[in-house]
Parts: C-alpha cells; sequence; structure tokens
C-alpha cells in the first residue's frame, strides 16, 4: 500500500463503484481511514469524483460521505471531518447543480446535510445557507414544472455520462438540455433508491430506548377505533360461533336436532 | 355394527318385506362382524324369540335366519344380528312372543335406542349391540347413552318380562329398576335421555345383570314365555322407544356384560354367549374407537326419536292390548362406503392433480397453481404452491403474511383460503377453486360479456375492494389476471402476496415496488412510499377499462419510464395545478418528462363507454391521489346506481366451455402466434425458393446441415434428453419444406444418438 498512487487508484474505483448498498460504503470508508496518511489526496479523490461522474455515482458518492465521516469519527481521524466541513459547499455544488441537471440530487443533498447536522459535522449555519442555495434550486424546477417540461424531447436520452458542468453555462430553461440521466441510469437509480428505502424500513422495527418507550410507540402506531374494528369484531364473532357449534359432534347434533324439532 | 345390521335388518325386515332388508343389513352387520358374532350369541337365544317375536314378516324369517343355526355356526353372527333384529323389530312390535324376543328384544329395545328397538338389542344382547349401535351411529358417548337405553329398555323389557312373565328370574330384579324407569319413559318419552339415562345408569347394571341372567332365561323359556310375556314387551318396546332417546353409556353395559357373561355362561348356553360377549367386547372397542364416525349418522336419533315417540304411543295402547300394537322401527342404513374410482384412488394426495403441467392453471413469481380435486369430496381446489426453492431463511415470510391476511378476511369478492397444506416436503395454500379470470375471460376467442355483466363485475370488484379497505387491507397487486371469475359469475379477488395492512388514521412508509406495473398508479411511480388505498383504486379503473373496453388501457413496456409514458400519452402530462404535491414526489426530478402533452382520454374513450363509465373512469383516473374516490364512492356513482342497464350476474358462464384464466389465454396466444409464424415462414419459404437461386442456396444449407450434424452427437451425450429434443424440434421447424431431405437425413441420425443418451438418462420427459 505504499504506493501513492495504486491508493488512489484503488480508492477512485472504490468510489465509482459505489452502490446503495452499505458494505460498498463501508469498504470504501475503511480503506480510506487504513490509508490515512494520505488523507489529503483521498479527500482530493472524493471531490474529483464527485466532479466527474453522473448524478448517480454522485448522489451515491453524497451517502457515503455521511457514512464516511461517521466512521472516521468513531475512529478519531478527525483529519477527514475537517476537510469535508471545509469543501461542504464544492461538494454540494457538484451533486445538485444550479444547471438543472441535478434536480433529482437536491432531495440526496438535503437528506445528508440534514443528517451531517444532526452529527455535528456541520454547523447550523452553513446548512441553512446552502439550503437556501438548494431553494433557489428547486424553485427554478418548480418554475419548470409549471411549464410542463422543456420541449426538447429526445434529448434527454443521449446526454448520459457528461463531465462534470461546471464549467457549462448556467441552465437556460430554453437551453440545451441538462445532462439528464438517460433510461438506464434511471432505473438504476430507482432500483437503489428503492433498496435505501429498504434499509431504512429496516430500523422501523427497532424499539426506542426508555421505560415506556415500546408502549407509547404502539400507541402511537394504533389506530383510533373504528367501524372496520366492528366488522373484525364481527366476524371473529361469527367464526367462533361457528368454531363452538363443530367443536364437538353433540354439539354440532344438538344444533341440527334444534333446528328440527324447532 | 350388528346392532345396525340388525337394526338395519329389523327395519328393513319390518319395513320392506323384512328378508331384503335383512340381507343388507347382514351384510353390513357382517362387515362388522365382531357384533354380529355377539348378536349371535345372544341370537341363538333371541332366534327363538325372534321366531316368535318377529313372528310377522317375521317368524319365518326369523327361523330361516337360522340365526339359530348361524349364531351356533358363527355364521350367525351377521344373520344372527340381523335375524335378532328383524326378531326384535318384529317381536316387540308385533307380537307377545315377541316377548321372548323382546328380552332379547334388547333387539327392540335396540330399535328404541336407534328407533327403540335398536336399543334393546344392545340393551340386552348385550350391551353389546348398544354398543354396536354406538359404533355405528354415535359417538361413544352416544354410543354409550345409546347403551343405557340400551340397558334402560332392557331394564324394561326385563321388568316387563319380569312382571308380565316373571318367569325369567334375573328380569324380576331388574323389572324392580326397569318398571320405574319404564314409566318415567313412558312420561318422558319426548325427553326419554335424561329421565331415562340416569335411571338408566341405574337400571343398566342391573339390566346388564339381568340380561346376563335373563338371557339365559328366555333362551329355554323363550317361547313359552314369549308369547305370555309379550304384553309386557310391548311394553318394553314402548320402553324402548322412550329409551332410545336416552343415551346410556354403552361401555358400562358391556363391561358389565363383559364381566356377566360368565354367569350368562353358567344359566344360558356357555358357547353362545361367550361368542357373544366377545363379539360384544370387540364391538365395544369399536365403538369406541368408531364412535366418531359414527356421529354423523347420529343424526338418525333425530329420526329415532320420532319412531320412538311413536312407538311409545302405540306400545301404550299395546301395554292395554300389546298385541295389536305394531311399532315401526325406522331402520338406518350405513351408507355405502364411498368408492374412490381407481384414477381417484391411486391419487397420492387428498386433492388429485393431472400428471406434469396438466393441472397448472397459473404460474409466476410466487410459484405455480394447480387445479386439484379433492377425491372426498369431488370439490375442485386451486392450489398455490409456495416456492421454497433460493428461500434461505425458511419459509418464506411473504407467504406467512398472505396466509394470515387471508386468514382474517371474509367476504364474498374475496378468495377463501381453505388450509394450508404441507405435502411431501411442499407447502401448498388450498383455495376454492373459480373457472376463470378477467384476463382469460376478456381474451375468450369467442364469449363476450354482456354490458349488465360487465357492471355486475365491476361492481363486486369494488365491493371486494370496498372491504379490503374498511379492513385496512392495501391489496396492492390489483390486475386482471388476479380477478378470478366463478362460472356463476361471481367474482373473487385473489393473490394477496403483495397485500398489507396499513395505518387508516396515519400516514407510514411503503415500499413502492408494488402493484404490476400496467396497473400501477402514478404516485408509485414517482417513488411515492406513502400512499394509501388510492393505489389500489388506481389499479382497478384500469381493470374496469379492460372489462368495458377488453384492453389495456396502460401497456407499457415494462419500465417506470415507459409507463409514464403511456400515461402521459392518455392522461396528458401531469401539472402542479391538477396535483400539488406533484413535485414532492422523490423522482419528479427523475422522471419528469422533456414534453407536454394534452389530456386525450376523452378522445379516446368517450366514445368506448357508457356516459356514467366515463365520467367514474374520469374520476378514477386522477393523477392527484387525493381526488380519486374511494371504493365506497365508486359503488354509489351513478354507473352502478342508475345508469341503464343495472348490473346482472352473468350467469352464462355456466356453459361457457373450459376454464379461462391468463395462462390459458396466454398459451392459446402462443398457440396462435406460434401458428402463424409458422405460416408465414412457410409463406416466406416459398416464395424465396420460388424467387432465388436454388442451387446457390442449396449447398449452403447442406453445409449447415453436415456441420450440425458432426457436432449434434457430442451435444446430446452432454445434454439432457431435453434439450436435445429441443434442439431438435427447433432445427425440424428452421427447416423449412425445401430442406425436407436433409430434414430427413436428420431424423434418421438422431435416433441413433439418442440411443446411448437413453440408456445414459433414464429420467425422461
Amino acid at each position: 500500500m505504499a504506493d501513492p498512487f495504486e491508493v488512489r487508484m484503488r480508492f477512485t474505483n472504490q468510489l465509482r463503484q459505489l452502490n446503495a448498498s452499505v458494505t460498498s460504503a463501508q469498504k470504501a470508508a475503511q480503506f480510506a481511514l487504513k490509508n490515512r496518511e494520505w488523507a489529503e489526496d483521498l479527500h482530493s479523490c472524493i471531490l474529483e469524483q464527485l466532479e466527474r461522474n453522473n448524478m448517480n455515482t454522485r448522489a451515491n458518492i453524497m451517502y457515503f460521505i455521511e457514512h464516511f465521516l461517521d466512521l472516521a469519527t468513531s475512529h478519531g481521524h478527525v483529519e477527514y471531518v475537517k476537510m469535508m466541513q471545509r469543501d461542504i459547499i464544492r461538494v454540494v455544488d457538484a451533486v445538485a447543480p444550479d444547471d438543472g441537471s441535478g434536480a433529482a440530487n437536491v432531495r440526496v443533498v438535503r437528506k445528508v446535510l440534514q443528517a451531517l447536522q444532526s452529527k455535528s459535522f456541520l454547523d447550523r449555519q452553513a446548512v441553512s445557507q446552502i439550503e437556501e442555495v438548494l431553494k433557489d434550486r428547486d424553485t427554478a424546477a418548480e418554475e419548470d414544472v409549471a411549464m410542463m417540461g422543456s420541449p426538447a424531447d429526445g434529448d434527454m436520452m443521449d446526454l448520459g455520462d457528461m463531465p462534470p458542468s461546471q464549467t457549462l453555462p448556467p441552465h437556460s430553461r430554453r437551453g440545451n438540455a441538462p445532462p439528464k440521466l438517460d433510461r438506464k441510469q434511471v432505473e438504476q437509480r430507482i432500483e437503489e433508491d428503492r433498496e435505501r428505502h429498504k434499509r431504512l424500513r429496516e430500523g422501523i422495527w427497532a424499539v426506542p430506548s426508555g421505560d415506556y418507550a415500546e408502549m407509547d410507540k404502539l400507541w402511537e402506531e394504533t389506530s383510533d377505533l373504528g367501524e372496520d374494528d366492528h366488522v373484525m369484531g364481527e366476524e371473529e364473532w361469527l367464526e367462533w360461533k361457528e368454531v363452538a357449534e363443530n367443536s364437538c359432534p353433540h354439539r354440532r347434533e344438538a344444533a341440527a336436532n334444534g333446528k328440527h324439532a324447532g | 355394527m350388528t346392532a345396525r345390521g340388525g337394526f338395519r335388518g329389523g327395519f328393513n325386515a319390518p319395513l320392506q318385506p323384512g328378508y331384503p332388508g335383512g340381507n343388507r343389513s347382514y351384510s353390513q352387520s357382517s362387515g362388522h362382524g365382531t357384533p354380529n358374532s355377539s348378536y349371535h350369541g345372544s341370537p341363538p337365544v333371541q332366534s327363538p324369540y325372534g321366531g316368535s317375536g318377529r313372528g310377522w314378516s317375521g317368524q319365518q324369517q326369523y327361523s330361516p335366519q337360522s340365526q339359530y343355526p348361524y349364531p351356533h355356526g358363527n355364521y350367525g353372527p351377521p344373520t344372527g344380528p340381523q335375524g335378532q333384529y328383524h326378531s326384535n323389530q318384529a317381536h316387540s312390535p308385533p307380537y307377545p312372543p315377541n316377548g321372548p324376543s323382546s328380552q332379547y328384544s334388547s333387539g327392540p329395545y335396540r330399535g328404541g335406542h336407534r328407533g327403540g328397538s335398536n336399543s334393546f338389542r344392545g340393551g340386552q344382547f348385550g350391551s353389546s349391540r348398544g354398543g354396536h349401535r354406538g359404533n355405528f351411529r354415535n359417538t361413544v358417548w352416544n354410543a354409550n347413552a345409546q347403551g343405557n337405553n340400551g340397558r334402560n329398555q332392557v331394564g324394561l323389557s326385563e321388568e316387563a318380562e319380569s312382571q308380565h312373565a316373571n318367569t325369567h328370574t334375573s328380569p324380576n330384579s331388574h323389572a324392580d329398576s326397569a318398571q320405574e324407569p319404564e314409566d318415567v319413559t313412558m312420561d318422558d318419552i319426548d325427553n326419554p335421555f335424561r329421565p331415562s339415562k340416569d335411571l338408566q345408569v341405574e337400571d343398566t347394571s342391573k339390566s346388564e345383570q339381568a340380561t346376563d341372567e335373563q338371557m339365559p332365561p328366555p333362551d329355554r323359556p323363550a317361547a313359552t314365555e314369549s308369547q305370555s310375556q309379550t304384553p309386557n314387551k310391548f311394553s318394553f318396546s314402548m320402553k324402548n322407544a322412550s329409551k332410545p332417546v336416552v343415551a346410556v353409556p354403552r361401555p358400562e353395559i358391556s363391561l358389565k356384560f363383559n364381566a356377566a357373561p360368565p354367569s350368562r355362561e353358567s344359566p344360558q348356553k356357555a358357547p353362545e354367549k361367550n361368542s357373544p360377549k366377545v363379539d360384544r367386547d370387540r364391538d365395544r372397542d369399536r365403538e369406541r374407537g368408531g364412535f366418531p364416525k359414527n356421529v354423523p349418522t347420529e343424526p338418525a336419533s333425530a329420526r329415532a326419536r320420532p319412531n320412538e315417540r311413536r312407538q311409545p304411543e302405540q306400545s301404550r295402547q299395546p301395554d292395554a292390548a300389546p298385541r295389536t300394537r305394531r311399532v315401526k322401527k325406522i331402520m338406518k342404513r350405513l351408507k355405502e362406503k364411498p368408492v374412490l374410482p381407481p384414477d381417484l384412488a391411486r391419487s397420492k394426495s387428498v386433492f388429485f392433480r393431472k400428471p406434469g403441467n396438466e393441472s397448472v392453471v397459473g404460474s409466476g413469481t410466487y410459484g405455480k397453481v394447480f387445479k386439484g380435486l379433492n377425491v372426498y369430496t369431488k370439490k375442485l381446489v386451486a392450489l398455490k404452491r409456495i416456492r421454497m426453492e433460493g428461500e434461505r431463511d425458511g419459509f418464506p415470510v411473504t407467504a406467512v403474511r398472505e396466509i394470515k391476511l387471508l386468514r382474517s378476511l371474509s367476504h364474498k369478492n374475496i378468495v377463501n383460503l381453505q388450509e394450508v397444506m404441507v405435502e411431501t416436503n411442499e407447502c401448498f395454500m388450498v383455495f376454492e377453486y373459480l373457472s376463470h379470470d378477467l384476463t382469460g375471460l376478456l381474451n375468450h376467442p369467442n364469449y363476450s360479456l354482456k354490458p349488465a355483466h360487465k357492471k355486475h363485475l365491476a361492481q363486486q370488484l369494488f365491493e371486494g375492494l370496498e372491504y379490503l379497505h374498511t379492513r385496512g387491507v392495501l391489496h396492492r397487486d390489483i390486475k386482471a389476471a388476479n380477478i378470478l371469475v366463478s362460472s356463476e359469475g361471481i367474482l373473487k379477488i385473489a393473490d394477496f402476496g403483495l397485500a398489507r395492512f396499513y395505518a387508516k388514521h396515519h400516514q407510514l412508509d411503503y415500499t413502492n415496488r408494488v402493484i404490476t406495473i400496467w396497473y400501477r398508479s402514478p404516485e408509485l411511480l414517482l417513488g411515492e412510499t406513502q400512499y394509501g388505498p388510492a393505489v389500489d383504486i388506481w389499479s382497478a379503473a384500469c381493470v374496469l377499462v379492460e372489462i368495458l373496453t377488453k384492453r389495456a388501457i396502460f401497456p407499457g413496456d415494462g419500465s417506470e419510464i415507459s409507463q409514464l409514458e403511456k400515461i402521459h400519452s392518455i392522461l396528458g402530462t401531469p401539472n402542479r395545478t391538477d396535483w400539488p404535491n406533484l413535485i414532492e414526489m422523490p423522482w419528479f426530478e427523475l422522471l419528469r418528462p422533456g414534453y407536454r402533452k394534452p389530456n386525450v382520454f376523452a378522445e379516446k374513450y368517450k366514445e368506448q363507454v357508457t356516459p356514467a363509465a366515463f365520467e367514474l373512469l374520469a374520476s378514477m383516473f386522477h393523477y392527484d391521489p387525493d381526488k380519486r374516490p374511494t371504493a365506497a364512492e365508486v359503488l354509489n356513482h351513478p354507473y352502478f346506481t342508475t345508469e341503464e342497464p343495472a348490473s346482472q350476474q352473468a350467469f352464462e358462464l355456466k356453459d361457457l366451455d373450459g376454464d379461462w384464466h391468463e395462462f390459458e389465454s396466454k398459451a392459446l396466444r402462443r398457440e396462435n402466434e406460434k401458428k402463424e409464424k409458422e405460416a408465414r415462414r412457410a409463406q416466406k419459404e416459398a416464395t424465396v425458393v420460388i424467387a432465388r437461386d436454388k442451387d446457390r442456396k442449396r449447398p449452403n444449407e447442406a453445409k449447415d446441415v453436415t456441420l450440425r450434424e458432426a457436432k449434434r452427437p457430442h451435444v446430446e451425450l452432454e445434454n439432457t434428453n431435453q434439450q436435445r429434443t429441443e434442439s431438435s424440434s427447433h432445427e425440424a421447424q428452421q427447416q423449412l419444406p425445401s430442406q425436407a431431405s436433409h430434414t430427413l437425413t436428420n431424423n434418421t441420425k438422431q435416433p441413433a444418438a439418442a440411443v446411448p443418451l437413453d440408456a445414459q438418462a433414464p429420467a425422461k420427459p
């Protein structure tokens, strides 16, 4: 591992191959922590890859950053955290560029920023400033909605893996179509988002700590008594009755006889 | 059994020209064997009685029954019982002579039990009869009850006998106890069971003893006594009638009998008794074991009551003038044991399935669905095999969820899960079988539904949906292929593999990877994870379009993008005015169309459906899920409530030949496509052959063929037979008429190559 070039290469590859799985992020993060003597280099790797890859990979790297900083802090390697704090604006610009090409990533950026703030990797002020910028970009998107999309119909198909858009002129709605994801990438992104969502949901079973936490949670999640509860109650009652009547031949017979006798 | 047989026989005898009936009963009783034997034992004694008793039809019969001979001979059992029974029945009712028989008359008693006479038999002959009866009809308890009845009856009979003709020594003792019971029974005829039981219990012991003791006397004195006793017997019969009602624990009787045998033997003919006892024991055992089975037959008891009641009345009169009385004994015949046709009998499963893929009626990611026939009830079921392949974590949790959910649902428009079955290491969910599904029905080659039928189907769909949603269930896979239709036109929603309970009063987060994509609502396509019943409404609207027009409205290519494009192409591109939350959709930016389209839904569908139907569809196809109607609101739409024609159940489906599911219609489509393809290819080939230079083409083909042939042997040896046949058929298809000669050579060579393979791999398709 002594070769810094090799370390760079390998980390770059890992960043490119990030996906929605936790293991891929953990692998890259552990690699970076293990080679922290080149922390500066590896950090620049992250920025570089953020600006060079498609929007899917950028989103994946964004999610990775949260994971990575978590791990770095827990191992006491604050240099990574500090570098990230310094360059966070650049990261956000790369993941959700203001030309509209990264509109689909705005949501990702928001989510990760909030998480970073809640873990005190970023201060509140920085986050709110970034939020302001994002809101602008979002607003732009909303105007777009009102217009029902740009007329350039087929363009979005062919602009897959475009180089970073930093140098491109800001997106004008009437101008060139932004380098949107192609179909394949859209589908990949959908799958990755679903995967992430699934992992998110894995936590819903966790019981919060505290004396009455579980009870409170149940109480919170239980619906009010509704008509469906009565429907269910009636069904259960009928079922119970039927079972009771058929539970034993005598009863069955008695029931039958009763009918005849009646 | 014998008791039954006897009863039957007896009943038959009285009712029918005894013998035929008797014969039947015999046969039956014979089956029971032991009981018969016991009877036999007693029968001999009885036989005289029987002769006297049944004098009716009977005496001859009785005698003929040769019960004596039989009993003696062992044969007796079957016949004996019958004879006895006959005798009993005949005896008690007809003549005093029966009296003797009456003792035996346990026969009549037996009847009492069942119908009175039966109980008697049981009682006297022993408890064995009672036990027999019990075995036959009643469960153990019933049997016991009967036994008691029988005992009581016996006791009564004995009492009667003793009273009337004290000839029987033992009877007297019995008589005491019995008399009381008799009275009681008389009074309680209608409610004989309870009182009689109590009485009986006491009586029974006595009766048993008495019977033992009595038994002998009857045998000896039988003829004389019987006559004198007849009146008594009549009374007995009366009692019997009442007694039958009461269910006496036969086991006790039987036990007593068992104990009693020795004494009986001494007084009576030892051999006879012994055999009866043994039989009785067996009977008892059978009874105990068999009661459950008999239980269902017991309903007969209901019959018995009326008989008993009648008898009691009659008997009462008879008491006054016994000889004139006639007791109608109703014999119960055992239903013939159902015999399975050989093909069903060979089935290893309760649910017979045709071999191989013949029974498959559906298949999907979940596994396969088979059509099965319950070999006993002959009812059809659909067996959904739960796929276990590739399940690392054991039984799939999705299947557990589906089962749990289905178990909690009960509605006429929701498919009914009958049971879950494990068989040969596979797990099946057993559903009621419905002949069609909507896809199959709508693609039927020549049947189309009438508007009123369509409306009825739609109505049922939304009724089912309304039930699900009120119960807090999201189906999440509503589509035409998951909607079953019975041959009476009843619709049922099926396949709850993706269904789940949802929180009705607050929004939770669910996966958006649900619903077959053609039926998936826009919010799901745009990544929404907090959704509700409106997703099912969208799907149902798609199904409704199919019901009305036979065509899917949004047939995309399977990707989210294409699906949205399909929706856009009809409903136009969505906007924030119609759907304020549009931009909140997680994948709004990701999937935002680069174009704008107008809504052409009206253009395309207004002409195809009625005005109300169009209005309803338009309301359900709102982009904004909050604006879609609920299932209950749909049901109140004018389309269902006012617009003509009113909905009408599609009974005509009964006349539809065969079953039509998506599976069959797909197979049909494949078949048609294949035919078309072949026709086209043949045509093409023909033209090609004509148009092109034949000389040029032939050499090439020849080369190909030889090449293939050269390779084939290796391939075949490596591959399975199935693959080989596939490849060969494939080649055959590819080779066109012009290459006939080549194909020929192929065919001749293939078998040679196949031989070693077959030898190696015996597993052939």
